[in-house]
């Protein structure tokens, strides 16, 4: 079928009904709907099932033996199912427009694009909707545009997040994300801008329309505003630093790279300083020994820790100066 | 017999001569001298082995296969060929005054030391005459003392003195116990730069009796060639100075781990760390002045990649980016 509209699932029982309703009540019907269940340990997955007959068989439901922590391996698992030729990553507390799907598929057909990508959408906050933009510079443009192919102005732009990265912003060719390997990689955070760099490297034809045809609801429990002990808020932010390193640069090894080696500073100083920025308030609530202890834990099976721990509580400490000065 | 000096040599034929010669003339005679030759290109072999016949036996001349880079391995192998009750490394560029040996063997034995740590020595210009001696003290003065005094047992406190540079790190600056070393296992790191610092960190951990002695007995040649001068393009030095930081923090953290004492004192851990790390960076600082981020960047991830490090981007970002602060808050 034509497209595959994947869902990750946990703990939404108040969200995921009305969810499946908007995609349902979608002008275009040649779909399916994939669910993956994280171990929801609320209702769910009962709601998700009270759908099925509705659905009259495309909605399959997927159910991980142990809860993997956010939504990467559940999109991975989603995607590893799908058999439509495109795909749509959907969270399961937001809606979509009934024209949604139509107005997707056919601007994906007709300028042969590996992903559609929308700047612009709602925002639900409360019982509000308003009209937002997903990326802080986007080009704002009136017409469904193809991006230039130049991968540098691409990066340059990526660094200036004129793109969004969630991942419901892309309307993605299932064989693009294949033929390419791109999966979200594990970590804690922030793997939707991982992701996304893959794809704003890779993609030829990546068309920026201007359409608003999801709603994301505003909510205040996101992953990344917990509160949590200073302590499990910087290791809460080393994951997707280091991880996110070893990705960013495993995959800025190929051609592009050895050409243009200056974009792997510029890309890892990028990511890194969204990861402090996160790590920020516990930074301030820490002193040297207690940061040099936790990292030096966190890479406890490293040769390297000790030197780590030293660089990382160095760099702090200069970061903070600096700012003083500035 | 008592006493083996170990030279570990290097393209040193200006001054080896009168290093040997200062041997000779000891006034203590019942020592070796075992010449480790690391591949010198020039006249040096051909000089050791004009003074066989005039040492009587006592002098030995091991060469190498290839070049070590550093005087490390040389001093390694002349101790595993070594046989007397103590060891002296000397540099070949160097000499001793002649009741050196007599002298430091006789405090040695007095106290029971491990170590003999000498506090004082003689620097000198490149021609050896007494108006370019100088005598100077290898450590800050406040640390030096009037007698000969054992260093406190009391492992908190040395390496707290550690620290505030109250010990000299050159090798040539101790007079020590063979079978201290060898039960120990204490040995030269195999690092181009620094493998004195962690050496000697190594020695303070380990002796029980270390004694101080304000004498000045070996003279110095001002280096003009030290390995820190030579000239090396950007990425040579960051090259340079990278590999010594890396292993050298592995190796003392690997050290630490097997003593109790910083088992229960992670903060003294750390400082000793930090200590090492700090001085690898200084030296490091000026190399980055001179090149883009990005470039530097490269050149370290490229290293540490090739050479096998876990977590080569992270690694490499953070020197980069400690750099960059340094320079700009120098500014």
């Amino acid at each position: 079928m034509k497209v595959s509209v994947i869902i990750p699932l946990y703990n939404a029982q108040n969200y995921i009904a009305a969810c499946l309703e908007s995609v349902l009540n979608q002008t275009f019907q040649d779909f399916e709907v994939i669910i993956v269940n994280d171990c929801s340990n609320d209702n769910s997955c009962a709601v998700a099932e009270s759908f099925s007959e509705k659905f009259g068989g495309r909605l399959k439901i997927i159910s991980l033996p142990n809860n993997t922590g956010n939504a990467s391996i559940p999109r991975n698992e989603g995607l590893r199912f799908s058999r439509g030729d495109f795909v749509f990553f959907m969270d399961n507390d937001d809606l979509i427009t009934p024209n949604a799907l139509e107005t997707l598929y056919k601007f994906a057909e007709n300028a042969r694009a590996d992903v559609v990508y929308m700047e612009r959408g709602f925002l639900l906050t409360g019982k509000n909707v308003i009209a937002a933009n997903w990326d802080k510079n986007s080009a704002k443009i009136t017409n469904p545009t193809l991006e230039t192919q130049n991968i540098s102005v691409r990066i340059e732009n990526f660094l200036k997040t004129s793109y969004g990265w969630a991942p419901w912003t892309k309307f993605i060719r299932r064989d693009f994300l294949i033929a390419n390997k791109i999966d979200f990689p594990h970590v804690k955070i922030s793997e939707d801008v991982l992701w996304s760099f893959k794809i704003i490297c890779l993609a030829k034809n990546f068309l920026r329309i201007p359409n608003q045809l999801y709603i994301c609801r505003s909510r205040t429990d996101s992953l990344s505003r917990i509160k949590r002990e200073p302590k499990d808020e910087i290791k809460f932010w080393l994951d997707p630093l280091v991880k996110g390193l070893d990705y960013l640069n495993d995959f800025m090894s190929g051609d592009f790279f050895y050409q243009n080696p200056n974009f792997r500073f510029d890309v890892t100083n990028f990511f890194v300083k969204m990861q402090l920025a996160g790590m920020l308030r516990a930074l301030k609530n820490l002193n040297r020994y207690q940061l040099y202890q936790i990292i030096c834990e966190s890479f406890s099976d490293s040769k390297y820790a000790p030197l780590i721990a030293y660089l990382f509580v160095v760099m702090n400490f200069y970061r903070d100066k600096f700012s003083e000065v500035k | 017999m008592k006493i083996s000096v170990i030279i570990p040599l290097y393209n040193a034929e200006k001054y080896f001569a009168v290093c040997l010669e200062s041997l000779l003339i000891q006034t203590f005679k019942d020592y070796e001298v075992i010449v480790v030759d690391d591949c010198s290109t020039d006249n040096s072999v051909v000089i050791a082995e004009s003074f066989l016949e005039r040492f009587g036996g006592r002098l030995r001349i091991i060469s190498l296969e290839e070049n070590t880079g550093s005087g490390a391995v040389p001093r390694n192998i002349g101790l595993e060929y070594a046989s007397g009750e103590y060891v002296y490394f000397v540099d070949a560029d160097d000499l001793l005054i002649d009741i050196a040996l007599e002298t430091l063997y006789n405090y040695a034995e007095e106290y029971q030391a491990e170590i003999v740590y000498m506090e004082r020595g003689f620097t000198c210009g490149a021609e050896l005459v007494p108006q370019n001696l100088t005598e100077v003290f290898w450590n800050p003065p406040r640390f030096t003392s009037e007698k000969p005094v054992l260093e406190t047992e009391n492992l908190s406190e040395r390496v707290e003195r550690f620290l505030k540079l109250a010990i000299g790190m050159p090798p040539w600056e101790k007079f020590l116990r063979r079978d201290f070393l060898i039960d120990n296992g204490i040995k030269f790191p195999a690092i181009k730069i620094s493998e004195d610092i962690i050496w000697t960190f190594k020695l303070l951990c380990k002796a029980n009796n270390f004694l101080r002695l304000p004498l000045a007995l070996y003279i110095q040649r001002d280096n003009f060639s030290s390995m820190t001068r030579r000239n090396r393009s950007p990425e040579q030095e960051v090259l340079f100075w990278t590999n010594p930081l890396l292993r050298g923090m592995e190796i003392l953290n690997d050290f630490m781990s097997e003593i109790n004492f910083f088992k229960t004192n992670a903060p003294v851990k750390f400082a000793v760390l930090k200590f090492f790390a700090k001085i690898q960076l200084d030296f490091m600082a000026n190399v980055f002045k001179s090149l883009e981020p990005q470039k530097a960047y490269e050149i370290i991830l490229h290293e540490f990649s090739r050479a096998g490090s876990s977590q080569p981007a992270l690694i490499a970002y953070l020197l980069v980016m400690n750099n960059l602060y340094r320079n700009e808050l120098a500014k």
